[in-house]
C-alpha cells in the first residue's frame, strides 16, 4: 500500500499539473489560427511596408534597395502632403466627436429605453453595414445634390430661392458623410460597453437626486468610457483615413490624406513616399489612440 | 437636327454603356451592341481582304492579359472567334498604365503575362525597362492595313517602331475633348473659357493628370511636341489649374463620375473628356450634351498592344492580336471602347453612330490639333520628369 500510496500520490499530484498545462494552452491553440493569418495578412505585409519606406524610388514602380530616410523628409517637408494632412485631422478630429455625439444617445436609448425590439434595432443598424461603401456614399449625392432632397425641400418651403451649393463637393459633403459612415459601428461599440452598466446604477443615480444630464455625464459616460474611447479610436481612423469619400463628394476643398497616399501606390508609383505617409499617419493614429486611453485613466476607470 | 437625334435614339439601343479607358476606371464592363450585328454580318463575309485567323487549332492556348477593362475586347463575335480558336483568356484589370509598369517591371511579374498594352508614349520607356518582346510582325499580316499614321511616320518610328523593330500593335485611339450641356450654357470652345466667372461651379475637371497638364501647357502656348516643361513653366501650369480649379465644382475621380454628374443636374460642362461621353449622357435623358476640340488644342492617346517578356503561349496572342484587326472586329472594337480604330477597312466598316468617337477622314489633322504628346520619362537636364508632372497634379488637387 505504501508504494502504491508512493505510487498513487504523484501520479494524482501530476494529472492536475498536466491538466492545468493543457488548461493554459488550449485557449493559446485556439488563439492559433488567429495569429498566424494576422501575422501572415498584416504584420508581415506591415513589415515589408515600413521597409519599403526607408527605400528609395526611382519612380514608375521601381526601388533601389538603398536604405534612406529620404521618403520621410520629403514627406514631412513639403507643404503639399502638410496640407492635406492637416485636413484629414481637422475633418477626422470633427467627424470623430460628431459621431460620438450622435451614436451615443441612439446606444443610449436602445440599452436602456427600448424594453423590446433591442436585437431587432441592432440588426438593422448591422444591416447598414452590409450596404456597399461607395453606394452609401452616392446615396448621399441624392440628398445633398443641387436637385437632391435638401434643397428640393428647402425650395418648396420657401426656405431659399435657389439650390444651396455648398452641400455637396465640399468639406461640410465629406463631414456629414464620414460621420453616418461611423455611426453604426460607433453605435454597436458604445451599446456593448452600454451591456456592463447595470440598470439600477443609473436608477440609484436618480434616487439620489441627479438629474438625467448628471446620470449620464457622472455615471454613465465613466461607467462605459472603455467602449466611449473605443468609438473615438474607431471613429478617427476611419474617417481620418478614408480616401473614397473625399474624391466622391470632397469637390475642390475636401481632400485628405489618404488620397495622396493611394496616388503614391496606384498612379506616381512612388512606394517608398506611399509607405512613409503611411506610417506618419499610422503614428498619429497611434498618438491619439493613446491620448484617448490616457483620458480614461484620468476618468479613473 | 434630326441626324443627330437619330444617332442618339440608334444609340440608346447599345445594350450597355462602353466607355474609353478612364471611364472604365469606374467598372463599367462593355457589352456588343445589337446595333452592329447587321453590319458584321454584312462585312464578315464580304471578302474584305483581312485574314482571320483559321481554326487549326495551332492558337489554342491561354492569354495572360493585363490591361483595361475592356481592352480584352470580351464582345460576343470576339468571344465567338476565341472559343472557336480555343483560345482562353484570363484578365487582370488596371486602374492606370502605372499598374502594368509595376507588375511587369518586378521579378514577380516576370512571365506571368503575356498579353498587356501600353499608351503609345510608354513605348522607349518600356523597351529600356526590359518589359518588351520584339514582335514577329509575319504574324500579325492584317497590320498592313492600318492607317499609314499607325504604320509609317515619326510617331510610329518613335514609339512603336524604333531599333529597328516593332514593339507594339496601335489598336484604339482618340482625343481629349471638352464638353458642354449646349442647353444650358453657350458653346464652351477654348480652355481659357473654364476660367471665366459665368462657369464658376458649374463644371467638372477630370482627374486626368496628363490631359489636364498638356490641355493647361496649350492654353497657356508652352506645350511641345516631346512634353518637355521647365520648372517656370511647370509653375505656370500649375497656377493655371489652380485657377480652373477654384473656379470648378469638383474634380472628378473618372469620366463614369462626370457622366452621372451631368445627368443629376450639378455640371453644365467638363474638361477632360472625350467625344463618347456626349453618348453616354444621352443614355441618362440628356440629349444636348456637345464635344469640342479647344482651339487652343488638345492631345490624343493611342493605346498599344504588347507582349511582355518572359510571355509564354505567344501563338494564342498574336492570332488574337491579329484578328481584332479584321473589320468586323474593329467594326465592333469602335462601339465596345468608344474610341477610333486603327485600319482602314476597319474604320470603313464602323457603323455610322460609333464614327463619332474620331474623325476618320482627317485623321492627319486631327494629330495636328491634338498631337500625341511625349511624355517625360528621362528629361534632359532643366526639364521637369514625370514624376514632377505627378506631384504638380497632386499640388493642384490639394490646393
Amino acid at each position: 500500500m505504501g508504494i502504491g500510496q508512493g505510487v498513487l500520490i504523484p501520479v494524482r499530484r501530476q494529472r492536475p499539473r498536466r491538466l492545468a498545462r493543457a488548461s493554459r494552452r488550449w485557449p493559446l491553440l485556439l488563439l492559433l489560427p488567429l495569429g498566424v493569418a494576422l501575422s501572415l495578412g498584416f504584420v508581415v505585409p506591415l513589415a515589408l511596408l515600413f521597409v519599403k519606406s526607408f527605400q528609395t524610388s526611382l519612380g514608375y514602380g521601381q526601388v533601389s534597395d538603398h536604405l534612406t530616410f529620404s521618403a520621410y523628409v520629403t514627406a514631412l517637408t513639403s507643404p503639399l502632403y502638410r496640407t492635406v494632412a492637416v485636413n484629414a485631422l481637422v475633418i477626422g478630429g470633427i467627424g470623430t466627436v460628431l459621431t460620438l455625439l450622435l451614436s451615443f444617445p441612439l446606444a443610449y436609448f436602445i440599452r436602456f429605453r427600448m424594453r423590446r425590439g433591442q436585437n431587432t434595432i441592432l440588426l438593422l443598424i448591422m444591416i447598414t453595414l452590409f450596404a456597399g461603401y461607395i453606394v452609401k456614399i452616392y446615396a448621399w449625392t441624392t440628398i445633398l445634390g443641387t436637385y437632391g432632397l435638401i434643397n428640393t425641400g428647402l425650395e418648396r418651403i420657401g426656405l431659399i430661392s435657389q439650390p444651396l451649393s455648398v452641400l455637396l463637393f465640399s468639406r461640410f459633403a465629406v463631414l456629414i458623410v464620414v460621420t453616418y459612415l461611423s455611426i453604426p459601428v460607433s453605435t454597436l461599440i458604445l451599446v456593448g460597453s452600454m451591456q456592463n452598466v447595470n440598470r439600477g446604477v443609473l436608477e440609484n443615480a436618480r434616487d439620489l437626486g441627479a438629474g438625467g444630464l448628471r446620470t449620464v455625464t457622472s455615471v454613465l459616460v465613466p461607467l462605459c468610457m472603455t467602449g466611449i474611447v473605443g468609438s473615438l479610436a474607431y471613429g478617427f481612423v476611419v474617417i481620418a483615413g478614408d480616401y473614397i469619400t473625399p474624391q466622391l463628394v470632397g469637390g475642390t476643398t475636401g481632400q485628405m490624406i489618404g488620397v495622396p497616399i493611394s496616388d503614391q501606390f496606384l498612379t506616381i508609383g512612388d512606394q517608398p513616399l506611399g509607405s512613409a505617409l503611411s506610417f506618419l499617419m499610422l503614428a498619429v493614429f497611434v498618438i491619439v489612440y493613446f491620448g484617448l486611453t490616457q483620458l480614461e485613466r484620468f476618468k479613473g476607470i | 437636327m434630326p441626324g443627330e437625334e437619330r444617332m442618339l435614339r440608334d444609340l440608346e439601343l447599345l445594350d450597355r454603356a462602353m466607355t474609353r479607358r478612364n471611364l472604365l476606371r469606374g467598372g463599367l464592363a462593355a457589352g456588343a451592341g445589337a446595333l452592329a450585328m447587321p453590319l458584321l454580318a454584312a462585312c464578315g463575309s464580304s471578302g474584305s481582304g483581312a485574314q482571320t485567323t483559321g481554326g487549326s487549332g495551332s492558337t489554342a492556348g491561354t492569354i495572360e492579359f493585363i490591361s483595361y477593362v475592356a481592352y480584352d475586347l470580351r464582345f460576343p463575335l470576339m468571344q465567338k472567334w476565341r472559343a472557336a480558336q480555343g483560345i482562353n483568356m484570363k484578365s487582370t484589370y488596371i486602374s492606370d498604365q502605372s499598374d502594368v509598369t509595376t507588375k511587369l517591371s518586378s521579378p514577380a511579374g516576370h512571365g506571368l503575362y503575356n498579353l498587356s498594352s501600353y499608351s503609345a508614349q510608354y513605348g522607349p520607356f518600356y523597351k529600356k525597362l526590359g518589359i518588351l518582346t520584339p514582335l514577329d510582325m509575319s504574324k500579325v499580316p492584317n497590320y498592313s492595313d492600318s492607317m499609314p499614321f499607325f504604320k509609317s511616320g515619326k510617331i510610329w518610328s518613335e514609339y512603336w517602331h524604333f531599333d529597328g523593330q516593332q514593339w507594339g500593335i496601335p489598336f484604339t485611339w482618340g482625343y481629349d475633348s471638352i464638353n458642354y450641356d449646349s442647353a444650358k450654357v453657350k458653346p464652351i470652345t477654348k480652355t481659357t473659357d473654364f476660367l471665366q466667372p459665368a462657369l464658376k461651379n458649374k463644371f467638372a475637371i477630370a482627374d486626368d493628370m496628363i490631359g489636364m497638364i498638356l490641355m493647361s501647357a496649350q492654353a497657356l502656348g508652352i506645350a511641345n511636341p516631346r512634353g518637355l516643361f521647365t520648372t517656370s513653366e511647370m509653375n505656370q501650369i500649375v497656377s493655371f489649374l489652380t485657377k480652373m480649379k477654384q473656379n470648378a465644382r469638383v474634380i472628378a475621380s473618372g469620366f463614369g463620375d462626370i457622366v452621372n454628374l451631368y445627368a443629376s443636374g450639378e455640371i453644365v460642362a467638363n474638361i477632360s473628356g472625350f467625344p463618347g461621353m456626349q453618348v453616354l449622357v444621352a443614355q441618362k435623358g440628356i440629349k444636348t450634351v456637345r464635344s469640342a476640340l479647344p482651339e487652343e488644342g488638345s492631345l490624343s492617346y493611342c493605346d498599344t498592344y504588347f507582349i511582355p517578356a518572359g510571355g509564354n503561349d505567344t501563338n494564342s496572342v498574336y492570332a488574337f492580336i491579329n484578328e481584332c484587326l479584321t473589320p468586323p472586329m474593329q467594326a465592333q472594337e469602335a462601339g465596345y471602347l468608344q474610341a477610333g480604330v486603327t485600319t482602314v477597312k476597319g474604320a470603313a466598316a464602323v457603323a455610322p453612330p460609333n464614327r463619332v468617337y474620331v474623325p476618320y477622314n482627317d485623321v492627319q489633322s486631327l494629330f495636328v490639333k491634338a498631337p500625341l504628346f511625349g511624355l517625360p520619362f528621362s528629361p534632359p537636364a532643366g526639364y521637369v520628369s514625370f514624376s514632377d508632372w505627378n506631384t504638380a497634379w497632386e499640388s493642384v488637387k490639394a490646393s
